[in-house]
């Protein structure tokens, strides 16, 4: 899950370089450039340019809920190649997983695609995506993700945690943020 | 795994048992007597802890029914070995294989995906069971080199047996294998020309997907053209006799050419899919439906031209095989995409026809539900 570890390693950096801020209340809202969101209660977060909006309750290294605002030329450049502006939610689901399995230790097996699904994001259509990913150490890491495409931006939320304790125990907190998106 | 354990064991096993009748032991300990000193434990360690790092990320497959088939063949080529060697498959659609220095013999599933028969398959763990067997891993330049100047760093020897285990050996040890592979082959009771047939497959399909004729990461390597040249000179003068065994192969392991199209076009491979695709000697060798998985690779590469490509191969793989439900759907998005939107219609009802409670049917759905309301207005 070599996947996890750079999006842990990524998290570990953005936990060096910036300030985690507690969500004091219940119904705080968060504002980005081109969204809203209310944030889960009691939970840290923090914002940088490189890695977006990340919240955790216990540590990003144990589990992170992670809001992705970027060009969807830029975010899917990786894949090095053409992206098509008529995309359609379904492709738009097979850009990002082709993304996540892009590194060559990877290599696509230890990525289990569970559930693949059109679902909205803020009123826009788009994917959800319930995947499970193995660490080297062999922990089922699952992952939840609903993505969008909205005007030249991609949009997604992910919620990533150990499928043992950490993932059922936040995933309603995970939804209601997803509830509560909207786009301004 | 420790040294002395495992060497006692494979010492009593290689006296103890009869050899595949006119094979040439393949221990051979005298040319290995400068070797005793070392710590050929810690190799073992290594390859052991190697392994259990490719179990823990999941790449090995799971298909137990399949592994006890392949550790059959490999059994009725080394019976003086009992389970010694240990035969494992890693999710994987390369063109590879090989042997740790701990007994375990790891097949990538696109490799055996490749093969057309038993006999095939037979050789190419003969040759992986001989580099074990002949302790290959202790014999490289590059180890010996190590060994002869670092005595105190156990750790450094360990790693140039491993790093040889996985990357390949030399000409001469690659050759060895070869030699010794396809003696033991006949032995065994298969038709040794099988072992050359598996070599010219492999060649072939390590040139449509871009290997080149040299597969290895080493000058030093013998090509594969080199290696068929030399088992065809081995095999020239023997009949052509023994088992072949082409139906339980395609029983046991036909379903992985369908597999590795799979693993290829979810690791983003397409150029692979379309050139094996292209190349008609291969193409027949994979199931009927195959074309899907070109339409697949045209429709995600999405280059100039490649939708109408992808409608044309879709559109084959259904002449070939009419109720290929993932086929109608792969169509209607393409339809979608061009904005077609009755052709799209006409074929997401007849996916939904066939499917309609798959996993992704609620795609389907959406999109049938978006051509509605297009409609209305």
């Amino acid at each position: 899950m070599r996947c996890a570890v750079i999006v842990c390693f990524a998290l570990f950096l953005s936990a060096c370089n910036s300030v985690w801020t507690p969500v004091r209340n219940a119904d705080q809202v968060y504002l980005g450039d081109r969204y809203q969101v209310e944030l889960p209660h009691k939970w840290l977060y923090t914002n940088t340019k490189n890695t977006g909006l990340t919240l955790s309750l216990d540590g990003p290294y144990l589990h992170a809920i992670h809001v992705e605002e970027a060009l969807y030329l830029e975010a899917f450049r990786s894949l090095q190649r053409p992206l098509s502006k008529s995309v359609l939610p379904s492709e738009l689901a097979e850009l990002y997983l082709a993304r996540l399995k892009k590194s060559p230790e990877n290599g696509g097996v230890n990525i289990e695609t569970l559930s693949n699904r059109p679902a909205l994001l803020g009123g826009q259509d788009g994917f959800f995506l319930h995947l499970r990913l193995k660490s080297s150490d062999g922990l089922d890491v699952d992952v939840l993700v609903y993505g969008v495409l909205r005007g030249e931006h991609f949009f997604s939320l992910s919620y990533t945690a150990p499928k043992l304790w950490y993932f059922p125990r936040d995933k309603n907190s995970f939804e209601k943020m997803v509830g509560s998106f909207r786009f301004i | 795994m420790k040294y002395p354990a495992t060497f006692v064991l494979l010492a009593i096993l290689a006296s103890a048992c009869k050899p595949a009748q006119n094979v040439r032991p393949f221990y051979d300990e005298s040319s290995l007597k400068h070797l005793k000193t070392l710590e050929e434990s810690r190799v073992h360690q290594l390859a052991d802890e190697f392994e259990g790092d490719l179990y823990k990320a999941g790449a090995v497959h799971q298909d137990r029914k399949l592994r006890r088939y392949v550790q059959g063949v490999m059994q009725r080529l080394f019976p003086e070995m009992g389970n010694a060697i240990q035969v494992k498959l890693l999710k994987q659609p390369g063109l590879n294989a090989y042997a740790l220095p701990n007994g375990s013999v790891y097949l990538y599933s696109g490799l055996i995906a490749r093969l057309e028969n038993e006999a095939q398959l037979a050789f190419i763990l003969a040759h992986e069971g001989a580099h074990f067997v002949d302790r290959h891993y202790l014999r490289t330049k590059e180890y010996r080199k190590v060994s002869d100047w670092v005595y105190a760093t156990p750790l450094l020897v360990s790693q140039a047996a491993v790093f040889h285990a996985l990357a390949g050996y030399s000409r001469d040890l690659e050759s060895k294998a070869d030699q010794l592979g396809i003696e033991r082959l006949k032995a065994a009771g298969y038709d040794p020309r099988e072992g050359v047939a598996a070599m010219r497959i492999l060649r072939q399909e390590a040139l449509a997907v871009g290997e080149g004729d040299d597969a290895s990461a080493y000058a030093s390597h013998p090509t594969l053209k080199q290696r068929i040249e030399l088992l065809e000179g081995i095999v020239q003068n023997w009949p052509a006799h023994g088992d072949v065994n082409a139906s339980a192969f395609g029983q046991a392991a036909g379903y992985l050419r369908d597999q590795t199209l799979q693993q290829y076009l979810a690791s983003d491979q397409y150029q692979v899919v379309i050139n094996l695709m292209w190349n008609s000697r291969i193409r027949k060798q994979y199931p009927a439906h195959s074309d899907f998985y070109l339409g697949e690779a045209y429709r995600r590469r999405g280059q100039k031209y490649d939708l109408d490509l992808a409608i044309d191969a879709y559109q084959k793989c259904l002449e070939a095989v009419p109720d290929y439900a993932p086929a109608y759907k792969a169509l209607g998005f393409v339809y979608m995409k061009k904005q077609q939107w009755e052709m799209a219609e006409q074929v997401f009802s007849k996916y939904l026809s066939y499917k309609p409670t798959a996993d992704e049917a609620a795609y389907v759905y959406s999109y049938l539900k978006k051509i509605a309301q297009r409609k209305g207005e």
